[in-house]
């Protein structure tokens, strides 16, 4: 075998699940110097390639090539990163109570023999130095992991991943928790990292697939698609491409008629994170909000829900003055909050999809605090069949459905309850294209139906899409509130978030 | 040859329970007679309310480490109120008191001090334990003569009692009443809104709390019904003794732990539950029974129970991890 | 982003809380009996921290390693058994003519045994620590029954009593044992990589594994380790009293988790550490001593002590939440 062209090849990949084959003949080259992106729906065999690149399982047939020589045997999980391949996994690998210097040094700590004494002044220096000189950040080596933000703890993630200086650099969905400021920053050092290295780019937004990387491998059932240049395809060709039919329209028309005024927040104050925020939602409307990390609007929806963080200004629903909110409060007031940390804080993951959709509404169901049974049946097999939820029964456990039907499950949780005030926040991070679509016409279903909608996103197009008012702010300010009217504001929009044309 | 597999996996707890139930059957001399079956039942209440309340607890979350001081602070309301001269309601409505208590103390500081469930119930359990030994002057035990009444018959009293060839078939009142309580519990676990709801706020917290489930309220009623039915347990204990023994209920708050965990390797998804307890129950119950008719000496009884529930929770650990594998292979 | 805030007086107040409330309360046992302060009483309160204190070292080890999870977090409820067990093993071995090492050689190998079962059936089969130890409890308790006939044991040998009575420098051998002892644990848990990856494990057990440890071994080693401890705690048992009552297990295993949760007051992170058992210990040790020169009855204690869990942790816990 001749030197190629290729740092890392996986040929003829197939593998076989019971009843599933989640892997047919699929080819992926990577070479060095280049910013491979991977694109496919959820199922698509995306996260079972990767899989198996890093030794998590092993391949029926096919042949993993890896800077010349044959590693189809070698892969496991525990040699994958000597052997030079690293990993950015979607999950934050990090124990919040270690100091930056024993986060980054884990397992490969400096020490002096024969007792293995960790060498801690030298750790914390070089720990300083390394993360300055590999990704640009300054941090003080004896900070605990726990203070960090989610974008400095990624760093700290893919610099660990730098020290052993691989060859090949995976990256999967690292943007889904990341501003705009910080998706930037990581970009850079990809653009660096590129230059010596093969990087692999798993997303599924795919403005940055095209912005960043050079060539796209798309997959679909298992099967590879194609692989194509970046600068030969749009948006919309690579949508296409990925779920094989034309998706013209990914938002829904704007056919709404807003009502009167739902929710009224004048003058709110949070303690930490915004200051003097006013805004209306009215019935049938979809107000968006975004910004970037820091600027507050990702707690604006939360201290609606709960007001306990809130200092000054006051909350107005439906004609009532709130004074205090707590969620079993805003549950009674017909309020629903879909939370962004979905297999935390979203679906109980251990209780059927029955029991998890009727928790929000449960009095509606019993009689004297006792369940009717029947009733519970009804309304659960009611909102599967109304969201399509994809489950096997009523009864499965809500933790073995996919991200996407989580979300509806959460979502049926509240159309439940009748809920009025819809607050989601990142309804679709992470989600795959096809659920996404209907994702957004369950909401704009709930719109029609009269229930007002508070969508926190940072997903520009997603926002200006789906919302017919945009409010962006900026350092825990409202910095800008536009009506859409099917334009695309985006400019306007990530200005805004920025601080506004002139500012900082 | 799939499907016996397959059920053998479903039931296996239960399967081990009935080789042990066959295992005596043939090798203890008396063991398989309704007289001594029934004497075991009998036996069985205190264990029994102290595994419901501690059910409870688990459910929501935690585990509540301070049963075996609301068992004894029970009783010793109970005696106390007996030797002053209380009648036998108002002795036994105290103690219940008590226990009720004891749950808000141990839910206000688990809920709005914020410390974990095993450190408050550890420093409850501590604290009291020297309540019962302060009060006993050292802990000595409180004798009681001749009472009679209600009080004896909570614990003594009998329904329903028959001469038999292998002895006297007894059911004790107390049984009955336990089950009574099993049963009460197991209703408002299953079918009302507290139960799923407490259900909910023991496996996911945060998540429970964002769907609007009263989350504390269910919590602090958990540990108060955890400390009713443990001081019910201490009634029925001094009843049966005529006497108060101080610190004397840490041997149930093990087994009780024991009872319910196996009780939750029966629950297909590994749920705590009301019918699995009863059956851990009636195991314990049964296997020190039947270890005694063979004559099997005391010392050597704690090291078989120890490694029969070893045995079946492995083998339930064993169960789930094969079944998460073939899950997780499949995504 | 990285700027150093200045702590309010309240944070670092409530940081060295516990340290505080050590002092505070050997100032009040000095002033109503001046003798505490004496050279030969405080080589006493070590002594009688001694056997506490190790077992706890143990314990906590298994704490760091384990995790925060109410049910499944890692812990060890046979380790206080396990030492009764290894004292038991010891002294009828003496009792029967075998040279002590060889009573401790034994002893050991049961220690260890029985910390493998447990690490086994945490770390392989998955189960959970809590329930594992209930059982392993169970068992040694029986095992310990068997062994003493729950009778009180003697255990004389030359060398034990020289343990327990030889002084160097005011202290006897034995409670120079404790800080030694205290010293190489430190050294392994604060010092030593091994200790970063026990920590690690404790925190994110995925992120450690991702790290490249091996996770099973170390946490394995954990429940080993214990082990190993336990017999010391055991051997000092037997030197200090001369014998060994049955049922010492039971008694002081919710003393050795108070300790190990306790010493998490003393740390800058508020988890369990080494250091902070080892105060615990120590401050357990001078509240049992104080008492009895103030001659207070035990069982009040035993209240202390409950109400010291219940106080300290709400600022343990309360600071955690700050942090993270």
């Amino acid at each position: 075998m001749g030197k190629s062209d290729y740092i890392l090849e996986m040929l003829d990949i197939s593998k076989e699940f019971p009843g599933v084959k989640a892997l047919q003949n699929v080819t992926i080259q990577i070479k060095a110097g280049e910013v491979h992106g991977l694109v496919g729906e959820n199922g698509a065999g995306k996260s079972t390639i990767m899989k198996i690149l890093a030794g998590l399982y092993s391949n029926d047939e096919g042949q993993i090539i890896f800077d010349g020589e044959d590693v189809t045997k070698k892969l496991n999980a525990r040699t994958v990163e000597q052997i030079g391949i690293s990993f950015i996994h979607q999950e934050r690998y990090v124990a919040p109570h270690l100091t930056v210097a024993e986060m980054l040094f884990l397992g490969i700590e400096k020490t002096k023999s024969p007792f293995k004494f960790m060498k801690r002044k030298e750790m914390i220096k070089a720990a300083e130095k390394m993360l300055s000189e590999k990704v640009g950040i300054k941090l003080s080596g004896n900070k605990l992991i726990g203070e960090l933000t989610v974008g400095e703890q990624q760093l700290i993630q893919l610099c660990r991943a730098l020290m052993n200086d691989p060859k090949v650099i995976v990256f999967d969905e690292p943007t889904a928790v990341l501003a705009k400021k910080e998706t930037d920053r990581l970009f850079k050092i990809i653009n660096q990292l590129k230059k010596e290295k093969g990087v692999i780019y798993i997303s599924h937004y795919f403005g940055e697939i095209l912005d960043l990387c050079d060539r796209v491998t798309v997959l679909r059932n298992g099967m590879k698609i194609d692989t194509v240049n970046a600068c030969d395809m749009t948006i919309n060709s690579l949508v296409t491409m990925m779920v094989g039919r034309d998706v013209l329209e990914q938002y829904p028309a704007k056919e709404r008629n807003a009502g009167e005024v739902l929710l009224s927040i004048k003058g709110l104050t949070h303690k930490k994170y915004f200051k003097d925020l006013s805004f209306d939602i009215h019935r049938g409307e979809i107000v968006g909000i975004t910004g970037l990390m820091g600027s507050g609007h990702d707690m604006v929806g939360i201290s609606i829900y709960n007001n306990s963080e809130i200092m000054a200004g006051s909350i107005e629903f439906k004609g009532k003055k709130m004074t205090r909110i707590s969620p079993q409060i805003a549950v009674k007031e017909k309020m629903g909050y879909l939370p962004d940390d979905r297999r935390g804080l979203g679906a109980i993951q251990a209780m059927s999809v029955k029991e998890n959709i009727t928790l929000a509404c449960l009095k509606n169901i019993a009689k004297k605090g006792v369940i009717s049974e029947k009733e519970e049946n009804e309304c659960a097999d009611a909102q599967i069949q109304k969201l399509r939820i994809k489950t096997l029964n009523r009864n499965m456990q809500a933790g073995l459905l996919s991200g996407g039907n989580q979300q509806k499950v959460v979502l049926s949780r509240w159309l439940c309850a009748s809920s009025e005030l819809y607050i989601l926040n990142q309804p679709t991070s992470g989600i795959d294209i096809g659920a996404r679509a209907e994702i957004y016409s369950i909401i704009d279903r709930l719109a029609k139906d009269g229930a007002g909608i508070l969508m926190i996103t940072q997903d520009i197009p997603e926002l200006y899409g789906m919302s017919d008012r945009v409010i962006v702010m900026y350092r825990g300010e409202k910095k800008l509130e536009i009506e859409t009217k099917g334009n695309d504001i985006s400019d306007q929009i990530i200005i805004a978030s920025m601080g506004g044309i002139g500012d900082g | 040859m799939e499907k016996i597999k397959k059920v053998l996996y479903e039931y296996t707890t239960v399967i081990m329970l009935l080789i042990i139930f066959i295992f005596f059957s043939f090798s203890a001399d008396g063991f398989l007679t309704l007289s001594n079956i029934t004497t075991v039942l009998s036996q069985s209440s205190v264990l029994l309310l102290v595994s419901i309340g501690m059910c409870f607890v688990v459910i929501s979350g935690g585990t509540d480490l301070s049963v075996a001081a609301t068992y004894g602070l029970g009783g010793m309301v109970t005696v106390l109120c007996i030797q002053a001269g209380l009648p036998a309601p108002a002795a036994f409505l105290l103690a219940v008191l008590t226990g009720a208590i004891y749950g808000l103390i141990n839910s206000f500081l688990i809920l709005k001090v914020h410390i974990t469930v095993w450190l408050t119930t550890l420093g409850t359990l501590f604290i009291g334990e020297s309540i019962e030994k302060i009060v006993t002057k050292g802990g000595t035990p409180i004798y009681l003569s001749k009472v009679g009444g209600l009080f004896d018959y909570i614990g003594m009293g009998t329904l329903y009692s028959s001469q038999s060839e292998s002895g006297v078939v007894t059911i004790k009142f107390s049984i009955l009443l336990a089950i009574i309580v099993a049963l009460i519990a197991d209703f408002l676990l299953r079918k009302t809104v507290f139960g799923r709801n407490l259900y909910a706020a023991g496996l996911q917290r945060g998540a429970a709390k964002l769907a609007g489930v009263p989350v504390d309220k269910c919590v602090a009623l958990a540990f108060v019904i955890s400390g009713m039915c443990c001081s019910l347990g201490g009634i029925i204990g001094t009843s049966v003794l005529s006497s108060y023994i101080p610190v004397n209920g840490r041997y149930y708050l093990l087994d009780a732990i024991g009872t319910v965990f196996i009780g939750s390797t029966m629950h297909n998804r590994g749920f705590a539950n009301i019918p699995g307890m009863l059956a851990g129950v009636l195991f314990f119950g049964l296997l020190t029974n039947g270890l005694n008719l063979l004559g099997v000496h005391f010392y050597w009884q704690n090291v078989v129970r120890g490694l029969l529930i070893l045995l079946i929770l492995a083998m339930d650990a064993y169960r789930r991890n094969r079944a998460l594998s073939v899950v997780k292979n499949k995504k | 982003m990285d700027n150093k805030e200045k702590r309010p007086l309240s944070s670092i107040v409530i940081q060295y809380s516990g340290y505080i409330a050590f002092l505070g309360v050997v100032i009040l046992f000095t002033m109503k009996a001046p003798v505490f302060l004496n050279p030969k009483n405080i080589s006493n309160i070590f002594l009688q921290s001694s056997v506490l204190g190790i077992v706890s070292f143990g314990l906590t080890g298994i704490f760091i390693g384990g995790g925060d999870h109410v049910i499944r977090g890692g812990t060890d409820l046979s380790i206080t058994s396990n030492m009764a067990v290894s004292a038991a093993i010891v002294a009828v071995m003496l009792n029967n003519g075998y040279h002590l090492l060889l009573g401790i050689g034994l002893a050991l190998i049961v220690s260890l045994a029985i910390g493998a079962i447990n690490a086994f059936a945490v770390v392989k089969l998955k189960m959970i620590p809590l329930l594992v130890t209930i059982c392993m409890m169970y068992i040694l308790q029986g095992v310990e029954k068997l062994i003493t006939n729950n009778k009180v044991i003697p255990a004389n040998s030359a060398i034990l009593s020289f343990i327990a009575n030889e002084e160097i420098l005011f202290a006897p051998i034995a409670a120079w044992i404790f800080v030694i002892v205290a010293l190489l644990v430190y050294l392994l848990y604060n010092s030593c990589s091994y200790g970063n990856h026990v920590s690690a494990i404790g925190g994110n057990e995925l992120a450690a594994r991702a790290s490249g440890i091996n996770v099973s071994l170390i946490v394995a080693s954990t429940y080993l380790l214990a082990g190993v401890l336990a017999v010391i705690s055991g051997i000092l048992i037997l030197a200090r009293l001369s014998s060994l009552t049955p049922g010492v297990g039971d008694l002081m295993l919710f003393d050795v988790m108070l300790v190990s949760y306790l010493g998490a007051v003393f740390s800058k992170r508020f988890r369990p550490n080494i250091p902070g058992t080892f105060f615990g210990a120590l401050f357990v040790g001078v509240l049992t001593n104080g008492f009895t020169m103030i001659n207070v009855p035990s069982y009040w204690v035993y209240a202390i002590k409950g109400a010291l869990i219940l106080i300290t942790v709400s600022i343990t816990t309360m600071q955690r939440r700050r942090v993270l």
